[in-house]
């Protein structure tokens, strides 16, 4: 027994000695270099996939969850969300307070999110070239890749200036397309002009790697996603036909859906009238909780902040699908809200995420065929959504400002809660438009309420409750409080900017 | 020959709510988050109870509550209900076996592990609360820790007269193993079923393991003459898995000396000292302890790396780390001038010691412009210097019999300064890093007060103008106002001040600490300051000196339901650090021995015993011992206890 101990002790300590350098060579199990991952074209779209689920799903609060936070600032920015104040999440972007706000963490989040995209995309098209594969793969990578930085820079082009048809030498952000390292210096900001030069190329050239593409779903970016993105790129920088045709490009083998459809929550991707979008799963929830501000009718919806203007109700014809969804909400605390119930969660808690539909595509043509004096195509493109929805179909006056008036309200009620209220507003050098829910006499408007234990009661009506900018001053065109600031880490971390 | 084995093991069990961070179920933060008018049960307009149709009262989860005062919380009634255990098992054990080959020259293979067996397990029940929704949850982890540390180290040691030597050199071997697995389900269908089994829907599962390692190769020569002087000389090379491999490898080496002065015959002579010993030392040591920006540690530091990051069941990976092929060891140059004195029979004792360190190619998350779009990277940024004193004074100044009295002092002082940056300034949170500056100086914006003529908050701006002239300004709108040096979260001294006494069977002990100067940024303290715009939350009682056309003059801003961010970082929630704590006290009574004899024991005493008893503190309701940056995060402050006890002793 001495004996044995005292070997083992032996052996022990000349398996001791042998430990050496080699032991030194350690690699983590949960990352893969950099070689590893460019091998092959088919590792090399593990990033397109990676960066695509952190896009979306990756967040620094609950309130700054992916792309998503994009777009809920968007909305929760303009004229037809009365973000409720007192609830987490986007009260002072809503207030102007925030965006504005240089050291706030928000503006922090969007910048360094579609900056990572874009330099994953970058290492991408950078090294796509060099992996092993068939060629087929390798277009399908790099169009993908250069569609997504595409979508980055049309992001940034779309919310840090104004638009590009005020001033399309003004500068906005830095460009890069080669990867960065630790020795990459910052870069100056970007003329308007520039990015959208990259934006477009980018976007040609996907449309092209794309052509022979199938998709598996509707997660991954496909010839209509591209044209769905070129459509939106033209509609900013005022080419007109261009636009309406990548519109007809995107939206063909996306009907638009049924009527009933509508009220099923916007929580489904595999909606026929879905473009893009991101799908969500159990396991995979991050992105769902944009629905805790989004949805306003269910009772596990967190936060239930997202409110309609009771003046957007009005928009609307009684006969509308889309006029089904308001009601007046009657629970404690909250009577006298105007609840637009468009976003509904999935059983437990997780819903899908829409980007693009066609509606939208529709709404692009025909305002696209409107700007390019083609009034009743236009009129005929409007039509066919309305009617989707039940809506009176438009027969007013043919004259260009109307019919593009009309279509940007249709935006409006279409679109509301997908995120294109700032970015329309800026785009058409529009203006923030809030009003106090109240009759003539400056008299709370009174509206009719059930309380859960079935009680009708009258009460005030509630809508906005911001209306001016922080300084006091009223809602103009081109306000700086539309544009999302650069963050402090920026400037005080690029001295090129 | 020799052989030795030491063998530990231990458990804990731990149960109990979340108590520091941000989160919502931390139970401080709700306590000081959602004002006492918020009732526990729901109430019908006029105050009486709301009653289920049981006739038991309903849970008040404040649906209707902002979000500020924690709406859809209610963890009075949730707790009891939820889950939060941990358990953990400890085993560790030395093991060495020594050969003599000869009376002088030993060889000793040794080695040490350390085995943690981690399991959490975090429940939210099915019944009530946000939980009911999804049917409750239920989350298992486990980890498994080892890490252990051979060396084999070969000794010389010989006496020649009054020479003595000692020689040493070796190798030693470290290796740290981890390995974690996690997994999530939910939807209970019945409540008091704790087991991911009873659950029906899989959420997640996750899981990695983690190896680091260090190899190094150390020598080091000891002499010493008459055991008066002493001398020593120490080299090593230490070689860290986390650096590239032509990095990898760091040098180090130190020597010291100390004299004691006592064993002179010219101070025995005196008949003064007990003991005077002089010391100094110099040597580096390295340090390869690098963090990521999240404060994890970073166990790979210099591959481009991405991490998997899979989108709806298909692979995918995300750049995670730029690569950093020239990180190396950080240095730490440390000397040491120390002084040990005692005096009058030992009754009083003290030692006074000089410190400079010296941290070269100091390791640091460089933080990058964000457009470049990756992540603050690991590097050696360039040196700082901390310098200080360390006075201890151990005195006895009454020792009879009965009566046996010690007072104990100490005291230290610590100075940081920046000596060599690669770039004029780094900005990191809170602080501006600059040659000449030290890595505790607030850099934020001043506070100048509140505007009295409309009540908005004022920050101070520093611009240049076209003549190239300073001028000084204000700004309301935040984002505008100019960061500024605005002093050191670092303290001038800090110290304590212990004694005890025994009087006859009564015993008696306290513990003062203190410490002068250093600010404290107190941004838990600007959660209940806000300025109306976070409706529901609670509010400190200085809000009732907010600006009002009656009241122009005050340090409070007027009340809006817009936030005007007047509680972001400034001057004006940074704080004095200065106080004393009453750390500890105690009194005692030991039983005379023939009363409890009888019963078998060797000694009984009675005692109580109050820790954090006084608090001599000027800023209300943050506790002053803070992180040495100075900065706040809900930390669990510290607990007056206060103990009456019985010890017997078998």
């Amino acid at each position: 027994m001495k004996k044995l101990k005292y070997l083992s002790f032996a052996l022990l300590a000349a398996w001791v000695l042998t430990s050496c350098e080699s032991d030194l060579a350690t690699a983590p199990t949960d990352q893969a270099n950099d070689v590893e991952v460019f091998k092959t074209a088919e590792s090399a779209e593990t990033v397109i996939n990676g960066t695509w689920a952190r896009f979306n799903d990756d967040g620094t609060t609950y309130a700054n969850i992916g792309y998503s936070t994009v777009l809920r600032a968007s909305d929760a920015m303009g004229s037809d969300v009365a973000v409720l104040t007192n609830k987490y999440g986007f009260s002072s972007t809503y207030t102007f307070t925030e965006m504005v706000n240089s050291t706030a963490s928000r503006p922090l989040f969007i910048w360094s999110m579609l900056y990572s995209t874009i330099n994953n995309m970058n290492n991408v098209i950078a090294r796509i070239d060099g992996t092993e594969g068939s060629q087929e793969k390798k277009n399908q990578v790099k169009g993908q890749a250069k569609a997504l930085r595409a979508f980055c820079y049309l992001n940034l082009a779309s919310f840090y200036q104004f638009s590009y048809l005020k001033d399309k030498t003004a500068l906005t952000a830095p460009i890069y397309t080669e990867p960065s390292t630790i020795t990459t210096v910052g870069k100056k900001r970007a003329s308007l002009e520039e990015i959208y030069a990259l934006v477009k190329s980018d976007l040609t050239d996907a449309d092209n790697l794309l052509k022979d593409y199938t998709r598996n779903n509707k997660d991954k970016i496909n010839r209509s996603v591209v044209n769905g993105i070129l459509a939106r790129t033209y509609l900013n920088t005022g080419e007109w036909s261009k636009a309406a045709a990548a519109a007809k490009i995107a939206r063909e083998g996306y009907p638009l859906m049924a009527p009933e459809k509508y009220k099923d929550g916007f929580n489904d991707i595999n909606n026929a009238e879905w473009i893009w979008g991101h799908g969500q799963t159990q396991e995979q929830s991050g992105a769902s909780y944009a629905f805790h501000y989004l949805d306003v009718s269910s009772s596990g919806s967190y936060y239930y902040s997202f409110m309609a203007d009771p003046y957007f109700k009005g928009l609307f014809d009684t006969n509308d699908i889309r006029y089904q969804l308001f009601s007046w909400d009657g629970l404690k605390g909250r009577e006298g809200l105007l609840r637009y119930a468009k976003f509904k969660f999935k059983s437990g808690l997780i819903a899908d995420i829409v980007y693009m539909r066609a509606a939208e595509m529709y709404l692009i043509e025909a305002e696209a065929e409107a700007r390019n004096g083609n009034v009743s195509q236009a009129v005929t493109v409007l039509n066919q959504l309305k009617s989707a929805r039940n809506a009176n179909v438009y027969s007013g006056s043919l004259a260009q400002n109307d019919v593009v008036k009309e279509i940007l309200i249709e935006r409006r009620k279409e679109l509301f809660g997908e995120g294109f209220s700032l970015s329309d507003i800026i785009r058409t050098q529009g203006t923030v438009v809030r009003k106090r829910f109240v009759d003539a006499n400056g008299e709370p408007v009174k509206v009719q309420v059930t309380t859960p234990d079935g009680t009708v009661k009258t009460v005030d009506g509630r809508g906005h409750t911001n209306f001016a900018f922080p300084d006091q001053t009223g809602f103009v065109p081109n306000s700086r409080y539309y544009l999302f600031s650069i963050p402090q880490k920026e400037s005080e971390n690029n001295p090129n900017l | 020959m020799n052989v030795g084995v030491n063998l530990s093991y231990t458990n804990s069990i731990q149960q109990a709510p979340t108590s520091s961070d941000s989160n919502t179920s931390n139970v401080i933060q709700a306590a000081r988050s959602v004002p006492s008018f918020y009732p526990y049960y729901e109430r019908n307009p006029d105050g009486s109870y709301v009653l289920d149709g049981a006739g038991n009262r309903i849970y008040d989860f404040g649906k209707y509550r902002p979000t500020n005062a924690l709406q859809n919380q209610n963890l009075a009634a949730t707790l009891p209900l939820d889950k939060n255990e941990n358990k953990e098992d400890n085993f560790s054990g030395k093991g060495f076996m020594d050969f003599t080959f000869l009376p002088e020259l030993k060889f000793r293979t040794s080695f040490s592990v350390d085995l943690v067996n981690y399991n959490g397990h975090y429940y939210s029940n099915p019944l009530i609360g946000q939980g009911s929704e999804i049917g409750g949850s239920v989350t298992k982890s486990n980890s498994r820790t080892l890490s252990y540390t051979t060396s084999n180290i070969l000794t010389f040691d010989k006496k020649f007269g009054k020479h003595h030597f000692n020689v040493l050199a070796g190798q030693e071997f470290y290796k740290y193993d981890y390995q974690t697995i996690s997994g999530t389900r939910s939807q209970f269908s019945l409540p008091y079923y704790y087991e991911p089994d009873a659950a029906a829907l899989l959420g997640s599962f996750s899981g990695n393991s983690d190896k680091v390692s260090l190899l190094s190769y150390l020598g080091k020569v000891e002499y010493d003459f008459n055991n008066t002087y002493f001398l020593s000389a120490s080299g090593r090379a230490d070689g860290s898995s986390r650096f590239f491999k032509d990095n990898r490898w760091g040098k180090f080496w130190s020597v010291g000396g100390s004299w004691k002065i006592s064993n002179e015959e010219f101070i025995k002579n005196l008949n003064f000292f007990n003991q005077l010993t002089l010391r100094a030392s110099y040597g580096g040591q390295g340090n390869d302890k690098l963090l990521q920006p999240n404060k994890l540690p970073l166990y790979y530091a210099y591959q481009e790396l991405y991490k998997f990051y899979n989108n709806l069941g298909e692979p995918g990976a995300v750049l995670e780390k730029a690569s950093t092929n020239e990180l190396k060891w950080e240095t730490n140059l440390n000397l040491n001038v120390g002084l040990e004195f005692a005096i009058l029979n030992n009754r009083v004792k003290g030692n006074i010691e000089y410190f400079e360190r010296k941290s070269q190619d100091l390791l640091f998350n460089m933080p990058v412009a964000p457009s470049l779009g990756i992540n603050d990277f690991p590097a050696n940024i360039g040196t700082i210097k901390n310098t200080g004193f360390e006075f201890s004074l151990f005195t006895t100044p009454i020792k009879t019999d009965d009566f046996h009295w010690n007072l104990d002092l100490n005291l230290s002082t610590l100075n940081n300064k920046i000596t060599k940056l690669p770039k004029g300034s780094i900005l990191t949170g809170t602080k501006l890093l600059q040659v000449g500056g030290s890595v505790y100086d607030f850099y934020i914006p001043e506070w100048a007060g509140v505007d009295a003529s409309n009540g908005r908050p004022l920050w101070k701006t520093i611009s240049t103008d076209a003549n190239g002239n300073t001028v000084e300004g204000t700004t309301s709108e935040y984002a505008k106002a100019t960061r500024t040096l605005q002093g050191s979260a670092l303290p001038k001294v800090t110290g304590g001040l212990s004694t005890s006494i025994t009087y006859k069977n009564f015993d008696f002990s306290g513990l003062l600490t203190f410490k002068i100067g250093g600010k404290i940024l107190d941004t838990d303290y600007t959660s209940i300051m806000h300025n109306g715009s976070a409706g529901g939350r609670a509010w400190s009682v200085e809000m009732l000196n907010r600006w009002t056309p009656e009241n122009p003059n005050t340090d409070v801003p007027a009340l809006s339901t817009i936030t005007n961010n007047w509680t972001s970082n400034s001057s004006r929630f940074l704080y004095s650090g200065t106080y004393a704590r009453l750390k500890n006290v105690s009194l005692g009574y030991t039983l005379p021995s023939d009363y409890f004899e009888k019963l078998g024991l060797k000694k009984f005493r009675i005692y109580v015993q109050a820790e954090n008893l006084l608090t001599f503190y000027k800023h209300k309701g943050m506790d002053p011992e803070q992180a040495l940056d100075g900065t706040t995060y809900y930390r669990y402050p510290a607990m007056r206890t206060i103990t009456f006890g019985l010890q017997a002793t078998l």
